[in-house]
């Protein structure tokens, strides 16, 4: 599959880190939202808050930019709080704005002065693999797409099988072979990813479980996170519950499932918007 | 000896305001002119030992009046008086805030490429204005950089300094503080010329990348050994004539280190000049005027202004502006905004 391909290439992190960040084409970022980086020697669970930003500035991590302020102060060696020493740098900086073990929210940001910080773009590490999170073209893109191709799909079937008689008038003709071969193999091919995702039932139940939970268990800072954006890694957990609920598998073996989950989500491909359009609607 | 008001004494035109430190040859004072109402330093020159002082005055005292007096360039000490007292010699030059060696020192300051671009600017000017006058500098360090509080940088002590380039002169290769000393002086070469300063200046602009020395050799030997260890052994082809310098030690062959990995926020065209400057070979490194013209002072980032420049435990003068104006009125939190 394409997106296994991605993050094998993202592991290898053999790519150079893009040059132009600010002027960066639809096509670059295209490429960047389908890019993912982990550094293998790294356990996963090791990560925290004090240290997830050594691991994202990793000449290697293509999301990087190696001309940044943290870079300048790693080279220089400054033996300061980060934060300290970013507040009064501008330039391109990199920033932890939220960790919740196993995932962490980084901001790339562009400091003009001491107060005027504009976001660029977020990044989110999710067991030590470090993605993209979409922006809302993207994001807005991609759902639509979703909804759009079954939709179009839907027409052209349904289009075949009306028919016209002068006598009766409009009618539907359904009741055709050839046709019907067709069909079921499609819905066979489309079967097999639909085993290994959940069905309509868990998700659902899932969520009611999962909101009781929340309800229960505030998480700390997820609020804020909520409320204001878009933000993909909001989007991801609930993913990675509903991934963990309808396996009822342990934590440790939802690892795969999660990674894939979200790899899954960041890609804006038909074929996944095919599997089930009712997941994204 | 007497110490004190040997300028008053002189003319009486210059307050002695304090002690500011004691090199090898002399003491310096910071002190005020009263005629033109300006801040000074004064460079008292020892007497020195008799071996020293036998041609009447200290040598090294009579290089630098004989060369600063001569020289006038924005980018280097200003000579501005010369007070012969009995057997005293005191020099009058620009008072200086403070030098690139402060500045490195300094844990509260981050070099951002802009204020690296600019020193390297103005070492290289200064540099290039003394090249063109056949002048080696020969003593390049932070130390000897100095740095004024309107940003300007100027090349000092000229104790070193001496013309070059007529050939039957041979020169002594005992020059240059070790760590910033270039490989020909380190094998012994008598026979050099603006490659080492050139090297000073590379050793110098690694050591604003890196907040420390690049090179730090603890002897002669072990100097040529941190050279190779980063920039790999130089092999025949890479410089041709090596092994016929007078000194010529083998060091066994290292593989070094991509400069990318070392200066590892450095962009591709400051890296070059470094390599550059940093070449083995004397006859391919950089002149003054090459680098002048290489694509790092061509390319963004450019160099900041001369008043952003960070001043040791102090804010820049246009920072502490902006401070100012902001606190007048309360400052446009789109940070706040933003954040979730």
């Amino acid at each position: 599959m394409m997106q296994q391909q991605m993050g094998v290439r993202g592991i290898a992190g053999a790519q150079a880190p893009p040059g132009g960040f600010l002027g960066s084409s639809v096509q670059s970022r295209q490429v960047m939202l389908h890019t993912n980086f982990k550094n293998a020697t790294w356990p996963a669970n090791m990560l925290s808050a004090d240290n997830v930003l050594d691991y994202f500035c990793d000449p290697a991590n293509p999301f990087y930019d190696t001309g940044s302020c943290n870079q300048q102060i790693r080279m220089q060696n400054i033996n300061r709080p980060l934060i300290e020493c970013l507040a009064g740098m501008p330039g391109i900086q990199f920033i932890l704005v939220h960790d919740q073990p196993p995932l962490f929210v980084i901001l790339k940001q562009q400091r003009l002065s001491l107060s005027q910080v504009t976001p660029i773009t977020y990044y989110y590490v999710v067991n030590g693999t470090i993605y993209q999170a979409p922006d809302l073209y993207s994001l807005v893109q991609s759902r639509l797409l979703g909804v759009l191709h079954p939709l179009k799909e839907a027409f052209t079937a349904a289009r075949e099988c009306a028919r016209f008689n002068v006598a009766k008038g409009y009618y539907w003709e359904f009741k055709k072979e050839g046709k019907k071969k067709k069909t079921e193999t499609e819905t066979e091919v489309e079967k097999k990813p639909e085993e290994v995702r959940s069905s309509l039932f868990q998700r659902t139940r899932v969520d009611r479980l999962l909101a009781m939970l929340t309800e229960k268990f505030p998480p700390p800072a997820a609020d804020h996170l909520k409320t204001d954006h878009l933000n993909l890694p909001d989007d991801s957990k609930s993913e990675t519950a509903s991934q963990l609920g309808s396996n009822a598998a342990p934590p440790a073996a939802s690892k795969n499932n999660l990674k894939r989950a979200n790899t899954d989500d960041t890609q804006p491909t038909a074929k996944r918007t095919k599997v089930e359009p009712a997941g994204f609607l | 000896m007497t110490s004190d008001g040997k300028a008053d004494k002189s003319k009486g035109r210059y307050e002695k305001i304090k002690h500011l430190g004691e090199g090898q040859f002399a003491n310096v004072y910071k002190a005020k002119d009263t005629l033109k109402n300006e801040i000074v330093a004064i460079k008292k020159i020892k007497i020195g030992s008799r071996a020293e002082a036998k041609d009447g005055v200290n040598r090294t005292a009579l290089r630098e009046i004989k060369l600063l007096q001569e020289l006038h360039h924005d980018n280097i000490i200003g000579l501005l008086d010369v007070i012969g007292h009995k057997t005293n010699i005191q020099l009058v030059f620009d008072f200086m805030e403070t030098d690139l060696e402060h500045v490195v020192k300094d844990d509260g300051i981050i070099l951002m490429p802009g204020h690296i671009k600019n020193m390297t600017l103005q070492m290289v000017l200064g540099l290039e204005y003394l090249h063109l006058h056949w002048i080696l500098h020969r003593d390049l360090k932070p130390n000897n950089l100095l740095m004024n509080d309107r940003g300007r940088i100027k090349l000092a002590d000229f104790g070193l300094a001496r013309f070059f380039g007529s050939p039957n002169h041979t020169y002594t290769h005992q020059v240059v503080t070790r760590w910033y000393r270039a490989p020909e002086l380190l094998l012994g070469a008598r026979y050099y010329g603006t490659g080492v300063d050139i090297w000073a200046i590379g050793c110098i602009i690694a050591e604003l990348l890196l907040r420390v020395a690049i090179f730090r050799g603890e002897s002669d030997l072990d100097q040529l050994v941190k050279i190779c260890q980063v920039l790999g052994t130089p092999t025949d082809n890479e410089w041709p004539g090596m092994s016929k310098l007078p000194d010529y030690v083998g060091v066994k062959p290292m593989p070094g280190m991509p400069l990318k990995h070392v200066f590892t926020a450095a962009g591709d065209d400051l890296i070059q000049f470094l390599a550059s400057c940093l070449a083995y070979d004397p006859m391919k490194r950089y002149t003054c005027t090459e680098a002048l013209k290489s694509a790092y002072f061509i390319r963004e980032p450019y160099p900041c202004e001369d008043s952003e420049l960070p001043l040791p435990g102090k804010r820049t003068v246009a920072q502490k502006r902006r401070r100012d104006e902001r606190e007048d009125r309360s400052p446009p939190l789109m940070r706040k905004r933003l954040a979730f």
